[in-house]
């Protein structure tokens, strides 16, 4: 190697100079610990902050919920960190190029308290790089952390646990059973007689069960309302007890011969509706209610629990008309000219 | 000879006044049977099916002749009934039309004459309401 060695000297001098400035600027930052290939995110309102050490870096109060910083309103961590304590720690945007693949900050070991003031962030974006600074005390920060937020998903664990009861009585309160629209043979409308039995019946489009889920935080909850029976109390009074069907009834067919269709949901009327002898009504018509009984059973989502609430119940109120047949006899009267007047 | 003569005739008068009470006995039954069955008929006989349906109530035919036949046979003159009983329908009124045969006591022993007669019957109901 020829040449001046004067100027080879300092040439290598200035070299070693130039390599002892750019490591004291990227030592802390290597000097940071990789990683580790599975360190669980912390989760917070804001979002994920992912470190070399999660101890370094805790935001999982939240952002709001911090200390308040000495630099100004920024973010601040209480946190300690490697090397000491870090209390008033401050955040600053980290500028990053990726040059080969390597990642290069820009990011100095150093700052004063008015650079500090003039970059810190006071919310992060997702993906950004920033670098955590901790006070020295003497009006200087030191470089302490180089970390990537990454969002994350809110906070369950604070949330309170809504029990499952109470969810459940939200999903009932979705469903809207409906009022019972009742038919009865003969109509209603018409009127019917006292001796025969009265069919009675809903309709069966509305004989099925309705379900609503519903859901608070983590408990999800699916309702069920079942009809279950029809009270039938066709207003007679005189202490009759109302019919109750186990199910919808069966509607009268028109095209059926009497004896051979059947109902278990009938009733025989004993007085006339015009017969106010034993008033237990008004006007001429008995005011009668037909009302569907629904059970309400639920179960949790992920079928961990079950139970049931206190039955609903619809009703229709309708009124009927009740005749009863007199036979007159007429004495050697032809047929057709016998006359009740 | 007045006092045979006039007991002879009192006895034959008493027979005829006898075997015209059973007449009209019959007749008198043959009636309340036949209002009987054509009142129950109006009562029990109503046509269920077409009520149901929502049309006008109307007795049933094959309902009131069921009625009448049972209230018929269920009678004391049922062994006497000749004819019928005959149960005409229409609308709400029902018909019932029978004959009892009332046999005489007495006039049988006269030779040549009748030993009874026919009676008939007819009560129409109306079921009103």
């Amino acid at each position: 190697m020829g040449g001046n060695p004067r100027l080879w000297i300092l040439t290598t001098l200035a070299a070693a100079l130039a390599l002892v400035v750019v490591g004291l600027q990227v030592v802390p930052v290597l000097a940071a610990p990789p990683p580790p290939p599975n360190a669980a995110p912390v989760g917070n309102r804001l979002g994920l902050v992912s470190s070399p050490d999660d101890s370094t870096v805790n935001l999982r109060a939240g952002i709001t919920d911090l200390e308040p910083g000495t630099g100004g309103g920024g973010p601040t961590s209480t946190a300690g960190g490697e090397g000491g304590p870090c209390a008033g720690a401050a955040f600053v945007s980290g500028k990053v190029a990726i040059p080969d693949g390597n990642v290069g900050l820009g990011l100095p070991a150093s700052l004063s308290d008015a650079d500090v003031a003039a970059g810190r962030v006071s919310s992060f974006t997702p993906n950004g790089y920033y670098a955590r600074y901790c006070p020295n005390g003497d009006g200087t920060w030191r470089l302490d952390r180089v970390f990537q937020f990454a969002p994350g998903p809110d906070a369950q664990a604070a949330a309170p646990v809504v029990p499952a009861d109470v969810v459940a009585r939200l999903a009932v309160g979705q469903i809207r059973p409906p009022t019972p629209r009742p038919a009865t043979a003969p109509r209603i409308g018409l009127s019917t007689i006292v001796g025969i039995s009265t069919w009675m019946w809903v309709d069966t489009t509305q004989w099925r069960p309705i379900t609503r889920t519903a859901s608070v935080g983590p408990v999800g909850v699916t309702a069920t309302v079942t009809p279950a029976t029809v009270t039938w109390d066709m207003g007679e009074g005189h202490g009759k007890q109302p019919a109750v069907c186990d199910g919808p009834g069966r509607m009268y067919q028109l095209d059926v011969p009497d004896d051979l269709q059947h109902t278990d949901c009938a009733y025989v009327f004993q007085w006339a509706s015009t017969d106010h002898r034993h008033d237990d009504h008004v006007g001429d018509s008995y005011h009668a209610t037909a009302t569907i009984t629904w059970t309400v059973a639920w179960r949790t989502v992920d079928g961990s629990q079950t139970g049931s609430l206190a039955d609903l119940h619809t009703t229709t109120p309708f009124d009927i008309r009740v005749n009863e047949i007199q036979p007159v006899v007429c004495y050697d009267t032809p047929v057709g000219q016998c006359d009740a007047g | 000879m007045l006092i045979p003569a006039g007991f002879l005739v009192v006895l034959i008068l008493a027979s005829i006044a006898i075997d015209m009470s059973i007449v009209q006995l019959r007749q008198r039954q043959a009636f309340d049977v036949a209002s009987a069955a054509a009142n129950d008929a109006a009562g029990a006989g109503g046509d269920v099916v077409r009520k149901q349906g929502g049309d006008d109530f109307r007795i049933s035919q094959d309902r009131a002749s069921r009625v009448v036949r049972q209230v018929v046979a269920a009678s004391d003159i049922a062994p006497l009934v000749t004819d019928g009983p005959e149960v005409t329908v229409s609308g709400r009124q029902v018909e019932v039309e029978l004959s009892v045969r009332a046999s005489y006591i007495f006039a049988k022993a006269i030779p040549g004459a009748p030993d009874g007669l026919t009676v008939h019957a007819r009560a129409t109901a109306l079921a009103a309401g």
